[in-house]
């Protein structure tokens, strides 16, 4: 399972990052399952909501085994994923953290080295 | 600050399409009804070449009873605590909805037909309704017109904004004979009208 910033579904809507499609199609075609955050201009006071359903997928799915990781790109605000509010909640139930990685600009046109680790 | 998407886009371009969450992650269905390991990718790379913005909504069924629920019908769901559940999680998608419309983009909806919570055209039932312990087949699961309690209550919610999808469809992927080739075809004409 892979919970990740809207960017790398929606490239399109960000004009100072590269229109890569290769860490979605990596996604894809590994099989991987994605929970995709909202696009962080288009959430407000409703963030909550997004925050606790998304840890709430989290739990749920590390528990019945399943592995799972946190995808975000670095320089957006909470690298486009909230990750610091995601981490919080998850630190506040007490629940292992999930893998985590944050992607470079540099790194989202060839990201298959560095997701090696992760996508498997 | 991330600027607004599309904020320098031609009207035209400013589309978006709001989908089940299962069309993304086919590990929220029911065990045995996923029809692909984790994205559908015909439907979601589709609306992506046809330059569609996507948006993924919460599936109810994961939040409240998690991965490893029965498979039901909307009779069984449709009951005022599953219905607060989705009024719930409505109120904060409709949110991101509500943005992406005052925004000018043009928003829609695909859900999953066939579906008791995510259907927008069918939903099922089951004649009479059951109870009790789980004993039913997949034969007497009854797809008929109507939408489910998820997409009934998000809409009602949009309603009260004054907002509704400008349109709406569903892939029949709970309907036993679903054809992935046929709803493509679908998909491809409701994306481009």
């Amino acid at each position: 399972m892979a919970v990740v910033a809207d960017y790398y579904v929606n490239p399109q809507n960000y004009p100072r990052y590269p229109k890569s499609n290769r860490v979605y199609e990596k996604l894809r075609d590994a099989g991987y399952g994605i929970i995709k955050m909202p696009h962080p201009a288009m959430v407000g006071k409703g963030i909550e909501g997004w925050i606790v359903s998304t840890v709430d997928q989290i739990q749920e799915y590390a528990n019945r085994g399943f592995r799972v990781f946190v995808l975000g790109v670095e320089g957006l605000p909470g690298k486009g994923i909230w990750m610091n509010l995601i981490t919080k909640e998850v630190k506040k139930r007490g629940i292992p953290q999930p893998d985590a990685m944050v992607l470079k600009k540099t790194q989202l046109e060839e990201p298959e080295a560095v997701l090696e680790s992760l996508v498997k | 600050m991330i600027p607004l998407p599309g904020k320098k886009k031609q009207d035209a371009q400013k589309r978006v399409v709001f989908v089940a969450h299962c069309l993304l992650n086919q590990n929220a269905k029911v065990a045995e009804f996923a029809r692909y390991p984790g994205v559908v990718s015909p439907i979601v790379d589709l609306a992506r070449q046809k330059g569609y913005a996507i948006e993924q909504l919460p599936c109810p069924e994961v939040l409240a009873m998690g991965i490893t629920r029965w498979w039901t019908t909307k009779d069984i769901y449709d009951n005022p605590g599953y219905r607060r559940h989705c009024a719930g999680l409505a109120k904060w998608t409709a949110d991101v909805i509500e943005r992406y419309a005052k925004n000018g983009y043009d928003v829609r909806l695909i859900g999953l037909d066939g579906s008791p919570s995510s259907g927008v055209r069918f939903t099922g039932t089951s004649e009479p309704i059951w109870g009790g312990r789980p004993n039913a087949t997949v034969e007497q699961y009854k797809i008929v017109p109507g939408k489910g309690v998820w997409i009934d209550e998000l809409e009602k919610e949009l309603s009260r904004r004054g907002l509704a999808f400008q349109k709406a469809t569903g892939v029949p992927m709970d309907d036993p004979t679903f054809s992935m080739e046929k709803s493509v075809r679908e998909i491809e004409q409701f994306l481009e009208e």
